[in-house]
């Protein structure tokens, strides 16, 4: 039953967001072709400074309609008109949640492969590429002491935390809209109220913390250059916390989402 | 005999309104019932807590002496008062839909009937008029082979010449042994199909009989016996 559901979820799901994504990476073969490698011969023009601020709106936009579209697609599908024929499918509410869940993880995952393939499509030329690599050495130092971690390491969190960030995101939508099912009126309000507290909560937490440990001089500061470098754990510190938070906040998702449509569903 | 389905002191509260009070009902297996009421009286209350919609206030509804949950979902054919299909779908991607969700639905006899309705399988749905997509999840209902039919307003939304097909279709399309649960305010139009009425009021029911026991005791149609019972 969670193949079948998870079919049709993804099919629905694909309809608009493949469509959405195609124009990112016509906007990136433009930038490629026509901008960069212009841009670092003449330097920057209206035509070059456009097309790359409209392709990093681009960007973010993408990124915000999946995740809207994702959550607009869960609530219709369960708690609308819809939910009339999908919660009287013979599956069990589990068989539901990770169904969504499993197809929301696979588009914003793929939104994310989508954000950083359009920007390595779009900047690594060969011009870029050359560059790059006659400074290679002085460049990794520079981001090892930006990020305080190797190259090796930043781009290992980077990894983890998109592929269980893609997850545990797609949890923390359906708990959020799960959550707005107890209230009998504005449901919709009180979904995307939940969903932002839930991410302003964490922001919180990790701000603290990182106020906590900059007083705690985790953070050093270069008495010749005046800069602000981080200590080797510090950013491992940071993104460990938000995977943690995040992590524990999808595990509560999933099974209150669970809980709440087997046992507290009350359809308008 | 075992009873199909059973609500026992069923209640749902919405704040201080009371939907349903303290409900008793059973429906046994082979029966055409007429689940009959006013407008605001919860009988679409009632339907949704039996099809896992709603979750009661207080006591319980029995499926097959079970909670509403996967096995009743497979056993019970719901028809609800609005059009839940996804209006992109063509009437084919529908029938598919349910074909790969219910083990009893028959592409068949769903296009056995599109046929007769003369209603295209390659359109979509949103192409469709209020009275077609209801013909269409008519369809899509009475292809299951299903233990408990709950149809609520089945002809509400179709002109009165599709009406006797439809009544035809329901009364055609069901095995003997399956029991249909009907709610509507067109009770002329059904009266001569139902075996028992059940009238509901205020959330409780006031008449739970057969139609030949009204005829026989009262005097009366259904249908009079409705407006005597619910006179405003």
């Amino acid at each position: 039953m969670l193949g079948k559901l998870l079919k049709y979820d993804l099919r629905s799901l694909s309809k608009v967001l493949l469509f959405v994504h195609l124009p990112l990476l016509v906007l990136t073969f433009i930038i490629r072709f026509f901008v960069i490698d212009t841009l670092f011969e003449h330097g920057p023009d209206f035509f070059s400074l456009s097309a790359i601020i409209l392709g990093f709106a681009y960007l973010v936009i993408v990124g915000f309609v999946t995740q809207i579209y994702y959550g607009i697609y869960v609530y219709r599908n369960l708690f609308t008109d819809q939910g009339y024929l999908t919660l009287t499918l013979p599956a069990s509410a589990n068989a539901h949640v990770l169904s969504k869940t499993l197809s929301g993880f696979i588009w914003i995952l793929i939104d994310q492969i989508f954000i950083y393939a359009s920007m390595l499509i779009a900047f690594a030329t060969p011009k870029v590429i050359h560059i790059f690599s006659s400074n290679k050495e002085e460049f990794l130092k520079s981001l090892e002491i930006a990020f305080g971690m190797s190259i090796e390491q930043f781009f290992s969190w980077l990894a983890i935390i998109s592929i269980l960030g893609s997850l545990f995101q797609a949890v923390i939508i359906i708990g959020s809209i799960c959550v707005g099912q107890l209230f009998n009126k504005n449901r919709a309000v009180i979904s995307i109220v939940t969903y932002f507290i839930y991410l302003t909560l964490i922001q919180l937490i990790v701000f603290f913390y990182s106020f906590s440990s900059a007083l705690s001089e985790q953070i050093i500061t270069s008495s010749n250059t005046n800069t602000i470098l981080f200590s080797d754990s510090y950013m491992s510190e940071i993104f460990m916390l938000t995977l943690t938070f995040t992590v524990a906040g999808g595990i509560v998702s999933y099974f209150l989402s669970v809980w709440i449509i087997k046992k507290k569903v009350n359809l308008h | 005999m075992e009873m199909l389905l059973e609500c026992r002191n069923l209640s749902k509260k919405y704040r201080n309104f009371c939907a349903l009070s303290d409900l008793n009902l059973s429906l046994k297996h082979g029966e055409i019932v007429g689940l009959l009421g006013p407008n605001g009286s919860g009988k679409t209350t009632l339907i949704k807590l039996i099809n896992g919609l709603l979750s009661p206030s207080s006591g319980e509804v029995l499926i097959n002496n079970q909670a509403p949950g996967i096995e009743s979902k497979r056993i019970i054919a719901y028809l609800p008062e609005r059009s839940y299909l996804n209006s992109w779908m063509k009437i084919n991607d529908i029938i598919s839909y349910f074909d790969d969700f219910y083990d009893n639905f028959s592409k068949e006899r769903a296009y056995t009937m599109l046929d007769k309705l003369h209603l295209d399988p390659s359109r979509r749905l949103r192409t469709l008029s209020k009275g077609d997509k209801e013909k269409v999840q008519l369809i899509l209902v009475m292809s299951r082979d299903a233990d408990l039919y709950i149809l609520d307003e089945p002809i509400g939304g179709v002109d009165p010449a599709a009406r006797d097909y439809i009544l035809n279709t329901i009364i055609t399309n069901y095995n003997e042994n399956a029991t249909i649960l009907i709610s509507t305010h067109l009770i002329s139009d059904i009266e001569n199909i139902l075996d028992r009425v059940i009238f509901i009021k205020n959330g409780q029911v006031v008449l739970n009989s057969s139609v030949d026991e009204i005829r026989t005791q009262h005097g009366q149609s259904v249908n009079a016996l409705f407006r005597e019972v619910f006179r405003c």
